[in-house]
Parts: structure tokens; sequence; C-alpha cells
């Protein structure tokens, strides 16, 4: 295989002599001066048999939400730094109001599991990722998605979410948030990502692994060849995840975008990155790691039918291809806009894709001859017991799509974007998360606040 | 065509070709007839890369071919032409020169080196000094050199200070006025630069060209 030839090759980079030995020590081929890890195949699948195949983490409820086969869990799109303004349309730095704004309206999707939050612009730089969990917690209880930028947030982050399950064993027990750190392409573990990473590990904390090969810039052009760097450098930090805490819950794959050889833009919402999502979540399946891809991103700006198609065709197929847990949601503009109003359509577009994947059922009742004896030649289904008895399992009901006749839709002839607007609108205002309770609410402020002194002092 | 127009020629059609071997091997045959340095930049350099750039201006090439044709033409540059104007202590003629680099703390230097290519193939003299760069050496740097632009990415939350840092420096060390200061990388946004005092935010690599242009109001 392409994946463990290049490992043991080329290897990786690896910028921490920490990390240096504990692969060394376990059998890696170490150029300490060169810092590069060459790694032998056995390794590999050593880690990949350690990793557990599926995990869970919690809502502040204690829901349980499994991550591994069988499933896609959905989760909030990361990493914007502009939001598409709900008033005038365009977009603007995201600012912490925006996270917990867009927090909430995640909490009242049916679909979406996770938060995870924009780049906030309007809160001190360094301390950003430990301000977006404390936006997320405080306003949904589905679990949050961070991806802190040091292992100093990381640190502080864990110490929110511990206060909230009452300690550090609570939340190893079930964890209400999931980690998430990179690997540099191509073939490079930079040390912060690896301090993330040993954050969350040496706290036996599940983690996710992501990549994002730009393809024909930083990965091979064909998509078999960025599949297969992509598996390398996510198993190479799989492997360092296995070697720190044996059995660590671990999710892995990428975020892949293709260079546009027009503009240099790194695009996500093309045809070629759904290949690479797809192909990546079979073979995590093969590794029996849990699949991470990231989808649905448009590189539309506004919402128009690219955001449709590109939402489409990066969604459907890794979702095929059974990957088991995603992100994107609500982005646009090469990941660099959040939208409202997407978040919406994307909940909707998940609606269908999941009546889609759960097939056609084939049973008696399915095949319906006794109801097409029933009614007969000429005559109709729409009084029959059977259409009422089988409707909510064979039918998915759409919120906002167009279903008006002509006629109707001529009266206000409003477009998906101004229903989704709406829909927006009608939940900011009317729906309120279960609140986090006072005193955890006081104490996570107070860890931001200890956060926010500390910098000011340094 | 006389020799030295052939000799010219043949390092055009060298940079069209992307083969760093030969290109090397014509401008060093260009140098063995005792071409002007600054000749061989102009008509032989520059005019393959320009052939080049207006031909992925109108969607005729891709970036692919831009970035393959100026990486080897820089080196080129760099590596046996630059040591001859410093014999002769003549000027380069460019656009202007430009400072690069990633910010101190970030390695993510994909951007910044299609940013470098891209600079050069427009005709900028382009100073990369890579990667996770501290803010003081892109003030040394700019003190030392002539250099009319500085330029930093950052990838990172928690390295885009970085780029503050950088204007920091160029005050402390006093060269702040003889410099612009552009800016970009994904959390970096307009406003930003405008809070740290910088001078241009560019969003990608085309438009970091318009930028550094604009800032020396040359037109394109």
């Amino acid at each position: 295989m392409g994946t463990m030839e290049v490992l043991e090759r080329v290897g990786v980079l690896v910028e921490s002599n920490e990390i240096l030995d504990l692969l060394e020590n376990a059998g890696a081929k170490v150029d300490k001066e060169k810092r590069r890890a060459r790694i032998p195949e056995y390794l590999v699948k050593e880690a990949c048999g350690k990793a557990p195949s599926s995990f869970d983490i919690y809502t502040r409820d204690m829901e349980r939400i499994r991550i591994g086969p069988g499933r896609t869990t959905i989760s909030f799109g990361a990493g914007a730094t502009y939001v598409l303004d709900l008033k005038t349309g365009d977009p603007r730095p995201a600012t912490k109001k925006d996270v917990e704004q867009l927090t909430r309206l995640t909490d009242a999707m049916e679909h979406i599991e996770l938060c995870m939050s924009p780049i906030i612009q309007d809160v001190t730089r360094s301390l950003v990722d430990v301000h977006s969990a404390e936006a997320m917690m405080s306003n949904s209880t589905k679990p949050p998605g961070v991806c802190p930028g040091d292992a100093r947030q990381a640190r502080y982050i864990i110490e929110m979410a511990s206060a909230i399950v009452g300690g550090l064993s609570e939340l190893q027990k079930n964890p209400i948030i999931l980690g998430y750190a990179s690997p540099n392409s191509p073939m490079r573990l930079a040390s912060h990502d690896l301090q993330v990473t040993k954050e969350f590990v040496s706290r036996k904390l599940p983690i996710t692994i992501i990549n994002c090969p730009n393809n024909a810039a930083t990965s091979p052009v064909s998509i078999a060849g960025t599949i297969v760097q992509t598996l390398a450098e996510c198993l190479s930090m799989v492997l360092i995840a296995q070697l720190m805490n044996p059995g660590n819950p671990v999710a892995a794959g990428p975020s892949p975008p293709v260079t546009d050889m027009k503009t240099a833009t790194a695009c996500f919402g093309a045809p070629e990155c759904a290949l690479v999502t797809a192909g990546s979540a079979q073979m995590m399946r093969y590794y029996n790691i849990p699949s991470y891809a990231s989808i649905t991103s448009s590189d539309s700006i506004g919402i128009d039918a690219q955001t449709g198609y590109e939402i489409a065709w990066t969604a459907q197929l890794p979702m095929m291809a059974g990957v088991n847990l995603v992100n994107g949601i609500g982005l646009i503009g090469f990941c660099e806009i959040s939208s409202y109003e997407k978040v919406v359509i994307d909940n909707e577009v998940f609606g269908g894709l999941k009546r889609i994947l759960r097939g056609i059922e084939v049973s008696d009742t399915s095949l319906a001859v006794d109801a097409i004896e029933a009614v007969g030649p000429g005559g109709h289904y729409l009084s029959q017991k059977h259409t009422r008895e089988q409707l909510p399992k064979e039918r998915w009901f759409p919120k906002i799509s167009n279903r008006l006749s002509i006629a109707e839709w001529k009266k206000e002839k409003v477009d998906l974007w101004q229903r989704a607007r709406k829909e927006v609108m009608n939940i900011l205002q009317t729906h309120q998360p279960k609140p986090l309770e006072k005193e955890k609410r006081e104490r996570i402020r107070q860890i931001v606040n200890e956060a926010e002194r500390a910098v000011a002092k340094a | 065509m006389s020799e030295k127009e052939n000799a010219l020629e043949q390092i055009s059609k060298a940079v069209q070709g992307y083969d760093e071997e030969t290109i090397f091997s014509a401008v060093k045959t260009a140098l063995s007839m005792k071409i002007d340095p600054g000749e061989i930049i102009e008509k032989g350099i520059a005019k393959g890369l320009r052939i080049v750039g207006e031909k992925f201006e109108r969607g005729e090439m891709f970036l692919v071919d831009l970035i393959s044709a100026a990486e080897p033409a820089q080196k080129a540059v760099k590596e046996i032409l630059e040591p001859e104007f410093k014999k002769t202590q003549d000027r380069m003629k460019t656009l202007g020169q430009v400072i690069l680099g990633t910010v101190h703390g970030d390695i993510h230097n994909i951007g910044k080196n299609i940013v470098s290519a891209m600079l050069f193939a427009a005709g900028f003299q382009v100073l990369d000094l890579g990667e996770d760069v501290p803010a003081e050496q892109f003030a040394k740097k700019a003190g030392e050199t002539n250099a009319a632009i500085v330029g930093a990415s950052a990838l990172l939350t928690t390295t885009i200070e970085g780029q503050k840092e950088i204007v920091e420096s160029l005050k402390a060390s006093g060269v702040r006025d003889k410099v612009k200061t552009m800016f970009g990388g994904a959390p970096c946004t307009p406003e930003w630069v405008r809070q740290i005092g910088g001078d241009a935010y560019a969003m990608n690599a085309m438009e970091a060209v318009k930028v550094a242009k604009q800032l020396l109001n040359i037109k394109d």
C-alpha cells in the first residue's frame, strides 16, 4: 500500500524531541538531526488495532453521541474568519456574539450534533479558542468540537469542561468536548499541534486528527496521491496518540481543498474534494478508525445555486462511503465565511441525505401488494391506511424547501436564502437552549478571566 | 537574430519550459558571452515570465505553470545573477524589493511561497526569509536592504500577533517610514491590518501582486 510505503520511506517531520523519542523507542527509524521519523508498517497497524473502532461523547445532559461505524455524526463547521451578516448579506469579521448565536442556532438543528466555532475577531487573539469554548458551552447542551491553537488554551478549555461535569475523572468517563489537532501537509507535525494532542490524550480525552491537504500545492494533484498522503499524515498522529495512551479514542480524516489553478485560492467545494473525503473514509474503515471529513463547504460567497450543488456533491459521496464524523456546516466562501442561513440549509440537506441513505426498504409491507390490490385500478392511495401508516417511515418532510404552487409562490417570490433567513430569525428569537447552571457559568467565566489575566501579565 | 539576441531568446524559452537545468545553462551561456546581467534578466528571464504571466492572465496557463516557471527562474537570478550585480555594484532593475516570510511561530508556508513566486513573476525582487521568522528579523532586513515592502502571513490565531510585532519592530528600528507593509493569511482581515497600523491586506496571491503594485503606485 502507498500509505505504508510513504510512512516508511518518506516518514514525517516531527517538531518535538519528546515525540521523536517516543517514536524511536517504539521502533521508528529516527533521524534526530533532521527530526524525521520513518515509521514501519507494523507500528501503524498495531496502533490501529489499539484505537477503538468507535467512541462516545456526550451532551451536557449526558445523551450519548456515538462516533463510529454505521452512522454519521454531524458537526457545525469551524474556522471561518467572517460571518455573512444577517442584515446586509455581506461578509464581516466574526464576533463572539456570532458564536453565541450560531451555537443557539445549532442547538435548535435536529441533524447537527456538535457545535464548533468561527474564529472570533473581537477578543484577545491568543485566547480566541477559550472564548469560543465559553460561548459554545453556555449556549447549547450539544458538545463543542474544540481546536485550541496551543497547549495553554487546550488546558483552559479542558478545565472549563471539567468544571461543567464535576471534575476531570467525570469528563474522562463522559467527555462533553471533542478535541481537534492537525498535521501540516506535506508530512509535517508541528510542535503546537503535537502539544495540543498531548493535552487531550494524556488526559484520556478523545481527539480528532484532521489534515488539510491542498491538492496540487501541499499534496499530490492525483486524488489517490492526496488520499495516500492524508492517510500517512493522519495515521502518524494516530500512532503518536496510541503510544501516549493506548486505546485513546481518536477519529481521523481530511478537510481537503483543491488549489484553484486560476486564482491560487484553496477551494473546498470542488468535486475532487468529495473524492478525497469519500476515499479517505473508506480507507479509515479499513484501518478501523472512525473517519472524519469536512463536507458541505461551498466556494460561493453568497447563497445561490453553486452553494446548493457544492453542498450536494461534497456531502453525498462521503456519506455514502460511510464517513463517521463531518463538519463544514454553515461554511461558504472557501471556508472563510460562516452563514447563519446556510446552517439551516445544511440541516435541511442532511434531512434529505439521511433519507436517501436509509435506502429502499424491501418487505411485504413496503412492496405494498395488498395496498395496490385494495386501491385497485383507477383508485387512489390518499385515504389508505397503508399510506397513513408508512408515511413517516418512507418520507422526509422538508422545512424550508419550496413546495408551494406557482400561484402561491408568485404572491411573495421568496427564495431559499430568504426563507432560511426567516427561519434563522425565528429560531434566534424563540429558541432557548437549556441554560448552563449559574454557578457553572460563573466558574467557566472565571477560568476565561484567569486566562485573560495570565495573558495580560505575559 | 544576432548571437546575443539568440542567447537571450534561449533563456526566455528555457523559462517557459520550466526546466531548471536548461535555464541555468542558458543563463551561464549568456554570461560567458559577456551579456550584461541586467539585460539577461530584462530580455531573457523577465521576458519569459511575462509571456507565461500573460498566458496565465488569459486563462491559457495555470497556476502550476506560473509557479513552475517562476521558481527555477528565481533561483537562477539569486544564485547566478545576483552575485554578478554584487561584483559590479550595479542595481538590479525590478519593480521593487519585497521582504516576505511567515510570522514567528507559524510554519504554514504554502501561501507565502505562492505569493513569493507570483511577485517575482510580476517583476518584483523577492527576499524570502522563509517561515517562523521573528519580527526583528523583518525589521533588520528592511534596514539592511532597499526593500520597498515587507509582507508577512500567519495562519493561526495564536501567531497572528506576529504581524503586529512586525509593525512595532519596524517602528522601533526606525524603518517603518521606509517600507510599506502588507499582510495576509486565514485569520487576517482588512480590519486587523488597520488595527495594527499595517498598510494593506491581501486576501490571496493574485491580490498580493495587485496590492504590492498599488502600494508602490505602479500602474499595470
